[in-house]
């Protein structure tokens, strides 16, 4: 009998794997999940920011508006030459809860008009792209998980290359393509998007440039980027979804 | 209580644990190890399962569901059956340490886990070697400490009389 147990838990743990890998993703376990403990996450989340005070939740406030603006008057401006810009809609939301490092949980969700693969943004630059979206959440994968990689472009010499997560260290490391293309500490680096604006929009703030790494003979030139946003200390964020409406 | 303690665990792991800068423990292992400890092999493996499960669908976790599922069911089953021991000869089980065990047990659900997470492609080999250390040694910490204080503290109610004895 306890044997018999054993072996069926054991099992079913196998066949779950299994599932979720080659049959079908399991979502309707996933959005169980996210009803369940996201909404808990998102409530706790009220609670500590009431316990705040009014003067904080003002302030969100106002970031949250001039944020909207931002975004809705269009980064995009900045770079004539960058892709039309689609309509698209700003979605508030708060971090709730963090995964290990490199994900976090926002409490907006498909309800909120979240979608998968769409940007996510502060006030300071890029965080990440939505990476699930459940009913009431949503996993934001953040821009230094190892597995990221963000189109980009020099603020100043508009030279394009790609920004990927370093395990570990909280930086990122940007490749540009022209491995003779000038590159001081302290340059700004951009997102340079992607059609339809998804997963990133153009023109987001990546980060700036904390230290070239010199590598003879490398095809591409190399450097590790501080990010804009402080993601380790994330708490309103916006998320651009397409607006079908507009 | 600790029943409760599984199931909330994932939670406290998402608001609280992973917010730390230090690296924190795994809070789901250790409540798998410790019902397993206590309540032996069939309740750790049923609890690694649901527990894991819970872990697996809890956002922000993206990886493959199940796989925190059936590393702690795994777990669960093991640090039980270890914590029992073989019978000797004399009909008298011999119980092994719980200092020992729970640091075991922690240690091998924290490496399964990282160790399932690369083999199946959730995380890149790099990045799951990175917060290995952090959490192994917190997980290993907390897993023998409160290991022996819950063990203790069953023996000291097993002592006294009319007291259920499977309840810790």
């Amino acid at each position: 009998m306890k044997r018999a147990l054993v072996l069926l838990v054991l099992l079913s743990g196998i066949v779950l794997v299994v599932v979720d890998r080659t049959l079908m993703p399991l979502e309707p376990l996933r959005a169980a999940g996210s009803t369940v403990y996201g909404t808990v996450q998102s409530a706790i989340g009220t609670v500590t920011r009431s316990v705040g005070g009014e003067g904080r939740l003002r302030a969100l406030e106002q970031e949250n508006a001039r944020l909207r603006a931002e975004m809705l008057a269009g980064g995009v401006k900045s770079r004539p030459a960058a892709t039309v810009p689609a309509p698209y809609r700003g979605v508030s939301a708060h971090v709730v809860g963090f995964g290990q490092g490199r994900n976090v949980t926002i409490d907006a969700g498909s309800a909120a008009g979240v979608v998968r693969d769409v940007t996510v943004l502060n006030a300071d630059g890029l965080v990440g792209k939505i990476s699930w979206a459940g009913p009431a959440t949503a996993s934001v994968s953040l821009i230094t998980d190892p597995g990221s990689s963000v189109g980009a472009r020099m603020a100043d010499s508009g030279e394009l290359g790609v920004v990927a997560g370093v395990p570990g260290e909280g930086l990122l490391r940007l490749s540009l393509f022209d491995p003779n293309a000038p590159l001081e500490v302290g340059d700004q680096v951009m997102t340079l998007g992607s059609a339809g604006g998804r997963p990133y929009v153009a023109g987001v703030p990546i980060g700036t440039v904390a230290q070239i790494e010199r590598v003879p003979g490398a095809a591409t030139r190399t450097a590790l980027v501080r990010p804009a946003a402080r993601l380790s200390a994330l708490d309103l964020v916006a998320v651009v979804v397409p607006d079908p409406g507009r | 209580m600790l029943v409760l303690f599984l199931l909330v665990a994932p939670l406290l792991q998402v608001l609280l644990v992973n917010r730390s800068p230090w690296g924190g423990p795994d809070l789901v292992a250790l409540a798998v190890v410790w019902l397993a400890l206590s309540r032996g092999p069939v309740w750790g493996c049923v609890a690694g399962l649901a527990g894991g499960l819970a872990a697996d669908v809890t956002p922000p976790a993206d990886g493959t569901v199940g796989r925190t599922a059936l590393v702690l069911a795994v777990t669960g089953l093991l640090a039980g059956r270890w914590r029992e021991g073989k019978p000797s000869p004399e009909g008298r089980t011999r119980e092994h340490n719980p200092l020992l065990v729970g640091a075991a047990g922690a240690a091998l659900a924290t490496l399964l886990q990282a160790g399932a997470a690369v083999a199946l492609g959730d995380e890149p080999w790099r990045a799951a070697l990175a917060a290995l250390p952090w959490t192994l040694g917190w997980t290993v910490a907390l897993g023998a400490l409160v290991s022996a204080v819950l063990l203790r503290r069953r023996r000291s109610r097993e002592g006294e009389p009319r007291v259920a004895m499977r309840r810790a």
